[in-house]
């Protein structure tokens, strides 16, 4: 998996949980059932854009830091 | 024709009588009060206009709570106390009074749209009345321990046949236990933080994954292990050799 993918991935449940956590400490109303999911989809949207950003942003950083990694196996 | 005149007017006479003498029994057929100008008629039809309802949540109105900024600070770490009030107001249209056979209050509490909780209080021998009221104590039990935030709720009365004479939705705030004592908001955050570190190191998995080939090439040595940088390897034997190969990062 690449570091976008990976930071994809992490992205979409962190929007998840921070809808959730917006509920539980009580800013969120999800008690009706379509805007909940309306809010749900577009924070897992949202987080994987940002996290897939991130996670790229990341890997470049960690290739340049690493130039062993980045070099194909001789 | 002589003798068809008389009849037909016999005939109009005898249907406006039954329509006089019937048209007052019309719509009463639970009760009838006496002749005169404080006549009531009672139905047992479920028209709800002029039915009022007032809930109050340990003392407070629900109607207060329509929102989620108005909504009712609470804990579910006691019995929550509801009392329901109901009556119908002719609101001075006449004297008709209806009846109500209200046999049911219901408080439920909606989580994605799903009841998570339902509690009732059921009237086992319902009466035709204008006014009622029913007390129900509600302990949310195992619900203080799993859960905190906003909820909307919906407190409603039923008549016999099912009807749902009358629905209030309205929000309370549920406090945790110390205020993130829940298990859900403490599951919320432990994966928040193992996603953001994993998130953190997502720069590792730019490394491209060792190929078959040299993850799979045969040792140079007797029992080398591939990439195991810690046993000699021929190159490593070689004394005068510079090797400015950094070491390689394992993912």
């Amino acid at each position: 998996m690449s570091a976008t993918g990976r930071g994809v991935g992490c992205g979409v449940v962190l929007g998840l949980v921070a809808v959730l956590l917006d509920q539980q400490f009580g800013y969120l109303n999800l008690s009706v059932l379509v805007p909940a999911i309306e809010d749900l989809v577009i924070a897992a949207v949202l987080g994987g854009i940002l996290g897939g950003l991130i996670g790229w942003a990341l890997g470049r950083r960690y290739l340049s830091t690493h130039p062993a990694a980045a070099a194909p196996p001789s | 024709m002589p003798g068809r005149g008389p009849l037909l007017g016999r005939l109009a006479v005898v249907a406006v009588l039954a329509l006089v003498v019937a048209l007052p029994t019309v719509g009463a057929p639970a009760a009838r009060g006496s002749a005169g100008p404080a006549r009531e008629i009672v139905l047992s039809l479920p028209g709800t206009a002029g039915f009022h309802a007032t809930v109050t949540w340990n003392g407070a109105d629900v109607a207060t709570a329509g929102t989620i900024s108005s909504a009712i600070s609470t804990a579910f770490g006691s019995t929550i106390d509801l009392h329901y009030t109901w009556s119908f107001t002719t609101g001075g249209i006449g004297p008709i009074v209806k009846a109500f056979n209200i046999s049911d209050a219901r408080l439920q509490m909606f989580y994605f749209g799903f009841p998570l909780a339902t509690r009732d209080v059921v009237d086992s021998n319902p009466q035709l009345a204008s006014n009622g009221t029913f007390d129900m104590s509600w302990d949310p039990g195992v619900l203080q321990w799993v859960l905190a935030g906003i909820y909307g709720l919906t407190a409603s009365l039923i008549a016999t046949n099912g009807t749902t004479i009358w629905s209030e939705p309205f929000y309370v705030h549920v406090t945790a236990p110390g205020g993130v004592g829940a298990v859900l908001p403490i599951l919320l955050i432990l994966i928040g933080i193992y996603e953001i570190y994993e998130l953190a190191r997502a720069g590792r998995q730019a490394a491209p994954a060792p190929s078959k080939q040299s993850a799979g090439s045969p040792p140079t040595g007797p029992s080398k292990a591939p990439g195991a940088g810690t046993e000699a390897t021929p190159k490593e034997s070689a004394p005068a050799e510079p090797s400015p190969a950094p070491p390689k990062e394992g993912t």
